[in-house]
């Protein structure tokens, strides 16, 4: 059961983190990945990093006013946030999903430009079905095929496209 | 008349039926496939359509597109993967409405609601081609720049409670719209010397990354026993299963809305179905008698998007038509058959010959008749189809997904970018983010940066006065309904606070 101070303490840890990270955008992400044509002015309009610049000083402002907010009249702010719903997935596992995503890096980065995308995708939906709870050999290695072939036959044969092939194949 | 009669007799012959009925039945399938957008089923077809007569080739290619928008719906709804970006606003209450059920019943209201859009907007192209385009012309940059920044504001805070959430997601998605080049100058922006990231992100693995690839993370930390059942449950309850006349009568004012909607913003060059889909959905919520309904399985949410993106399709003809000049992608494409077919468009062209005009008409028609028999059939098609274990639809939609993402651009990278999207998406719904007001950032800030700063550049020719803005009688036209938008909201929460609150039990 979260209480409403765990709800504003986990949102004032959030706001603190995300100022942070706004912070680094706008004093270094920002000078390190844009820069505006010498003598830029306004005459010409308005220079490429005024966008983010401007993005990154509403964000700052927004979550400055939520903090004063919570700091200042915590329970009201809370209770303007409390939301009905409740995480179905709560009783689940979250070591799955992070396995999953493991699973999917691998395979964009490292498994489709090695082995291609058609092995690549059977590797990956074989993986993925054992960890999901799969145990009969039959459907670990079925299911894979089936679901390559429809890719194979829908992409590769009637849309002409040709998905990518790896090193090896 | 006998024009009329040449016209619609060319579009009522037995090839040109069939053509129709392939083309809106392709559409379909295709536009359930995540990454293959309208455009890109009327592009894979255009080569094909060459071979055949005009009036097998053209219906074949209005059909595919007007299928492959409904198309998009079903996996929306079912899977949370939009086939088309213009499906991405139907997610938000139609996938609740499957994961209650009633998933037969939100693909029906979908499927009515898209023939009604399409329809309406259709029927607009042929009785009011030449006052709309009129309309739409007279909306330039400073108008663009004040509905796109209403719009902004507004669906920012569109399912997020505390609505900061909502506004931090938007700007973040604000953020990563402006990467890749500058519209202006042509400066790099935060691409940090990769290559890739100059064409800027791709919106296609941006959706399937933020709403299908996190929820199937999301999804895989289910029980087992969950993992194994059905993949998706269908009520086996009559009125689960089916759209009532009550709730269909209920939803025809919103139908109305979101069509003139999307049949405006369609017959503007550049905004396209998603941002009409995204606006209509907001002012559905904004107008409801149940906006708490919204975002939880609400038909009016079903409705108002599908409506407003349909409606997109046949308007999105009215400049090409009246004045041959494409509105967006596929109007350009479909414009490159009409030329392959040495079919002309434009003022003269009614004038001149307006013999295929007609037929063009006539085909568009038909067409949505077919899209609404075929669409029964989609319909009973996905109950089957999914009703797979989980854990392999699960394990599907990652293959299937980087497929469609790689199809459009050909780039590893766009695969690469869905699953980081995912993590991204994952990570944020566990945090308490919304991931739509994100992909509304992202869509729109192209267009508001690119108008903004056009804006500007005409202030300077004006010796840097902004005020010139004030001198369109459009831009006031938006100003006054905007004021007007506003000062009712306010009056509706000044009402709101009066009422006094139930005692509680506390």
């Amino acid at each position: 059961m979260t209480t409403e101070s765990d709800t504003a303490g986990t949102e004032i840890l959030q706001l603190v983190i995300l100022l942070g990270v706004v912070a680094v955008f706008y004093f270094f992400l920002i000078p390190a990945g844009v820069t505006d044509p010498e003598g830029y002015g306004l005459d010409q309009g308005l220079p490429p990093s005024f966008s983010p610049k401007l993005v990154a000083a509403l964000a700052a402002l927004l979550m400055l006013v939520r903090l004063g907010k919570l700091l200042l009249n915590r329970e009201a702010a809370v209770a303007s946030s409390i939301t009905d719903e409740e995480d179905d997935l709560s009783t689940g596992l979250p070591v799955r999903g992070l396995m999953g995503m493991v699973a999917a890096l691998l395979f964009s980065q490292i498994l489709i430009p090695v082995v291609g995308f058609y092995i690549a995708s059977g590797l990956l939906l074989c993986g993925l079905l054992a960890v999901l709870g799969e145990r009969t050999a039959i459907r670990l290695v079925g299911f894979p095929l089936i679901i390559v072939a429809i890719v194979w036959g829908l992409f590769g044969q009637l849309l002409s496209i040709r998905l990518p092939a790896g090193l090896w194949f | 008349m006998d024009l009329i009669i040449e016209g619609l007799s060319l579009s009522l012959s037995w090839e040109s039926l069939i053509a129709i009925i392939i083309g809106v039945a392709a559409g379909q399938i295709l536009g359930a496939i995540p990454g293959l957008t309208a455009s890109m089923a009327v592009a894979l077809l255009i080569p094909y359509s060459f071979y055949f007569s005009p009036w097998v080739g053209i219906p074949m290619l209005l059909g595919m597109f007007k299928g492959s928008l409904f198309g998009s719906s079903t996996t929306a709804i079912l899977i949370k993967t939009p086939g088309t970006p213009a499906a991405s606003a139907t997610v938000l209450d139609g996938y609740p409405l499957a994961q209650q059920g009633k998933g037969a019943k939100a693909m029906k209201m979908a499927l009515y609601a898209s023939v009604f859009g399409d329809t309406f907007s259709d029927i607009c192209l042929i009785f009011f081609a030449s006052l709309l385009a009129m309309v739409a012309l007279m909306f330039g940059p400073a108008e663009y720049t004040i509905l796109i920044t209403m719009a902004l504001f507004s669906l920012g805070m569109l399912s997020s409670k505390p609505a900061w959430k909502g506004l931090m997601a938007m700007l973040l998605g604000v953020v990563v719209g402006t990467i890749g080049l500058d519209p202006i100058t042509a400066t790099e922006r935060l691409t940090f010397g990769n290559l890739e990231l100059e064409e800027g992100i791709g919106l296609i693995p941006m959706l399937i990354g933020f709403l299908a690839v996190s929820e199937v993370f999301r999804q895989m930390e289910s029980s087992l026993a969950d993992l194994s059942g059905k993949a998706i449950h269908f009520s086996k309850e009559k009125a689960d299963n089916r759209v009532s006349w009550a709730e269909f009568k209920s939803v025809i004012p919103v139908m109305f809305r979101s069509s003139a909607l999307g049949t405006v913003i369609g017959a503007m060059p550049g905004l396209g179905s998603t941002v009409a889909a995204f606006l209509a959905y907001g002012e559905a919520r904004r107008t409801s008698k149940n906006p708490e309904l919204f975002g939880k399985g609400s038909l009016e949410g079903v409705a108002a998007p599908e409506a407003a993106n349909n409606a997109v399709s046949g308007a999105n003809l009215i400049p090409l038509l009246a004045f041959g000049i494409p509105g967006d992608i596929a109007a350009a494409l479909i414009l490159s058959a009409f030329m392959i077919q040495g079919i002309n468009v434009g003022p003269l062209a009614f004038s001149e010959n307006p013999v295929p005009l007609y037929a063009i008409y006539g085909a568009l028609i038909i067409a949505n008749i077919v899209n609404l028999i075929l669409g029964f059939g989609l319909a009973r098609v996905s109950r089957v189809a999914f009703t797979i274990p989980r854990r392999l639809l699960l394990s599907s939609v990652l293959v299937i997904a980087s497929a469609g993402s790689y199809a459009l651009r050909g780039s590893l990278f766009d695969v690469q970018m869905v699953f980081v999207f995912g993590i991204l998406g994952y990570a944020m719904i566990r945090f308490g983010f919304p991931t739509v007001p994100l992909l509304i950032g992202f869509i729109l800030t192209p267009l508001l940066e690119e108008n903004l700063r056009t804006v500007l550049l005409l202030a300077s020719t004006y010796d840097e006065n902004l005020l010139f803005v004030f001198s369109r009688p459009a831009f006031n036209v938006m100003v006054f309904l905007i004021a007007v938008i506003v000062a009712l909201i306010a009056w509706r929460r000044i009402r709101l606070r009066r009422i006094p609150l139930p005692p509680s039990d506390s």
